[in-house]
């Protein structure tokens, strides 16, 4: 039975619409796909770059990875735009894909060609119907799946898995005072003193400053989100450092600030990481302090320094030996309203000994003094909200006097 | 038509495409790509430039293709003392059986279906221009009288390359009816051998006609009825066009090879005779439409005496051939 022009282009609309979604869907979620891949091979880069690199090296990754990001995407958009199976398209595409020798794009343009029908299109219908098998949907695009770019993406997102998982526990890069993350710290820290200085006026600056800044602010994001704890505990230190070196008024560095700063990057290093705080010592840096066996307080910084650290007279160090920590405080402000309105009091005593635990007990323990308010043994409070109260900066010079080393306070 | 019918009428039209193409191989050793050309012509109702070095065959392929189609065939040598009236015809004063004289008409060596023009190049524009009415019109006007020229009407002229001296070089408008120019290369050392062999032989092979009978021509002439009904997409009309306003340097579609070493392009005419040959091809492929595969094989012989190639061309030795198929190449990779 011959099959009229009518019913042909019926059934070869109906087959062209249904290669045009299928291929369409497949170029959709080959698009998603590359997408993310390229978001998530970015982040895992720049997350690796900002825990390793330093902060001029991260600006200019930064700067790298978005433009190749966003030319990598302009790719993509073009790309998807040329796979996209627009309507009109279609005959052509599917007539070179299966190989059709331009037959379905004759008859969809000739059929709908107004006037008497030409001689020769019924043998041209014939030959389309006959063919219609080897353009089936399901023969044409065999993959309903983009494989490659599937699997790019899985990398990918594995990557960035990965990245997020090992980051937290890398070591904080090495410290280098003149180049390192110090200076870069002290530098973004104090942006008066590097004004002042006339490291930023160059003119024409002004746009890489912006860049460098922002790409400084995410390292520092990025930092402290996987860091947490012991990079604030650098960043503390560091500002403090700088804020030294702008009182002492001396452009550079100064030896004591980069001390200070240099000291608590290494307790920041050793400070437990997550995971392996748990399994160790089952405390969190961010905790507060735990208590020893002789009843007072060691947090984990005081643990970490360790018991080599001595100045030069013989005497221990700062922090060292069983006694008060001459800077158990931090501090005092030159400037009040400079820092922030509270700060922390540690109340319990810090306890340096060898090995970074107590000192060993000697002799026989005093015996308890008998309890002169029994009655109050009952209602007592819990010490822990007492070991750290917050203190109005105001009263700074005064709990120093308060709570200062006798030998500290008086040489 | 029916599909079955449409069908039969391909199939008998690529079995005389065939067959021809097979009569004149027995006689004519290679060649194989020029007589497809020149069938391809003959069955589109166009003409046939042919350029090549003498004694190549030329003459042996037309009159082949006379033989095996069994059409008449006239050859025509011309000279540079060739007169119009001796193409087309002239008029005489003859005596009537009552003793009247009148003027009779005799029609010239035009009056064939089959025209060999030999070195087209040597006669006068005058001539010329005599023939190539005739090709254009299928009539000739002698006296104020025309005369139509029997159906298939199909002129082969060669062009000698060498010995230009005392050539009067055809004009592009008329290089522009012809609607193939096929290039006669000089036969390879095998085919050269086969030549020798077949042609000093006791025995020379003879062609048998392909269509037999009174009704040769009128077999012919269905047949180019035939490939005028093959059926030509608009995607394809398109892209004819665009291929011939790229060899067009004013067209300011025309690629920089095109601007550099083209003064003028293709004529309109270049455009019909792509999709006439196209139409041709599409049939030998059983097909009822024309693809764009059809279109760029005859694009070389359909356009390249239409060029008119600059100075700089033939000072960097580029000539029309290589720019038409990097036109067709250009073309190709925009589509791909």
């Amino acid at each position: 039975m011959a099959v009229t022009t009518d019913d042909a282009m019926r059934t070869v609309r109906g087959q062209m619409r249904r290669v045009r979604w299928r291929r369409n869907a497949w170029v959709v979620q080959r698009a998603t796909y590359l997408f993310a891949a390229l978001l998530a091979a970015a982040a895992a880069l720049l997350i690796v770059l900002a825990l390793r690199a330093s902060e001029v090296a991260f600006a200019l990754a930064v700067c790298a990875t978005a433009a190749l990001s966003l030319a990598a995407i302009a790719g993509l958009a073009v790309g998807t735009a040329r796979r996209w199976l627009r309507k009109g398209r279609t005959p052509y595409w599917i007539d070179r894909r299966a190989a059709l020798e331009g037959r379905l794009a004759t008859l969809a343009e000739l059929a709908d060609r107004p006037g008497p029908e030409p001689v020769l299109l019924p043998l041209l219908v014939e030959q389309n119907i006959a063919r219609v098998r080897t353009w089936m949907p399901e023969r044409l695009l065999p993959d309903t799946f983009p494989g490659a770019a599937s699997g790019l993406a899985v990398t990918a997102v594995s990557l960035l898995l990965a990245a997020l998982f090992v980051g937290p526990r890398m070591d904080l890069p090495a410290l280098d005072a003149a180049a390192g993350p110090l200076a870069g710290h002290l530098a973004r820290v104090t942006p008066r003193a590097r004004r002042g200085g006339g490291d930023g006026g160059e003119p024409g600056a002004a746009d890489v400053g912006g860049i460098r800044d922002v790409a400084a602010r995410l390292q520092e994001q990025i930092r402290r989100a996987l860091w947490g704890h012991r990079w604030e505990a650098v960043e503390q230190a560091m500002a403090r450092a700088a804020e030294r070196a702008a009182e002492a008024g001396t452009s550079s560095a100064p030896t004591e600030a980069d001390a200070d700063a240099e000291a608590t990057w290494r307790i920041a290093r050793a400070l437990p990481r997550p995971g392996a705080a748990a399994a160790g010592r089952g405390d969190d840096a961010a905790t507060p302090p735990t208590r020893t066996e002789t009843g007072s307080a060691a947090s984990p910084p005081d643990v970490a320094r360790g018991g080599d650290e001595r100045s030069a007279d013989g005497r221990p160090a700062r922090g060292a030996g069983s006694g008060t920590d001459p800077d158990l405080l931090g501090v005092a402000s030159a400037v009040p309203g400079a820092r922030p309105t509270m700060f922390e009091l540690p109340l319990a005593a810090r306890v340096r000994a060898e090995g970074g635990s107590a000192a060993p007990p000697s002799g026989d323990a005093p015996p308890p003094a008998p309890d002169a308010r029994p009655d109050l043994a009952a209602t007592q409070r819990r010490d822990a909200p007492v070991l750290r109260p917050q203190i109005p900066v105001a009263y700074e010079p005064i709990v120093q006097r308060l709570f200062a080393h006798a030998e500290v306070a008086q040489p | 038509m029916t599909p079955a019918v449409a069908e039969a009428a391909i199939s008998d039209f690529r079995e005389t495409f065939e067959g021809v193409r097979r009569e004149i191989a027995k006689v004519v050793i290679g060649h194989e790509r020029a007589i497809e050309i020149i069938l391809t012509a003959f069955f589109a109702g166009g003409h046939v430039l042919i350029e090549g070095v003498p004694g190549i065959g030329k003459t042996l392929i037309v009159r082949s293709l006379a033989e095996a189609l069994n059409l008449s065939f006239n050859r025509i040598q011309f000279t540079v003392d060739l007169m119009p009236a001796d193409v087309t015809g002239t008029r005489i004063v003859t005596e009537t059986g009552d003793g009247r004289r009148e003027f009779v008409f005799v029609p010239g060596p035009v009056f064939a279906n089959i025209v060999l023009a030999d070195e087209i190049n040597r006669a006068t524009p005058k001539t010329q221009s005599a023939l190539l009415e005739a090709m254009a019109e299928e009539q000739v006007t002698v006296a104020g009288t025309t005369h139509r020229l029997a159906p298939p009407f199909f002129v082969l002229a060669t062009l000698n390359p060498i010995e230009m001296e005392g050539t009067y070089q055809l004009p592009e408008a008329q290089l522009d009816r012809f609607l193939f120019k096929v290039r006669l290369e000089y036969p390879s050392q095998a085919e050269l051998e086969r030549i020798l062999e077949t042609t000093t032989a006791a025995d020379v092979p003879s062609i048998a006609p392909v269509l037999r009978g009174e009704g040769a021509a009128a077999r012919v002439e269905e047949l180019r009825r035939l490939v005028r009904r093959v059926l030509v997409a608009p995607h394809v009309e398109r892209e004819v066009a665009a291929l011939v306003r790229r060899t067009v340097p004013s067209s300011g579609e025309a690629d920089d090879t095109v601007g550099r070493y083209v003064t003028y392009g293709s004529s309109p005419r270049g455009g019909q005779a792509l999709i006439l040959g196209a139409k041709v091809l599409a049939l030998l492929a059983g097909r009822p439409h024309v693809s764009l595969d059809d279109v760029e094989r005859v694009a070389v012989p359909a356009l390249r005496h239409r060029l008119v190639m600059s100075f700089s061309a033939d000072a960097a030795g580029i000539d029309a051939e290589q720019v038409v198929e990097g036109v067709v190449a250009a073309a190709r990779r925009r589509r791909a």
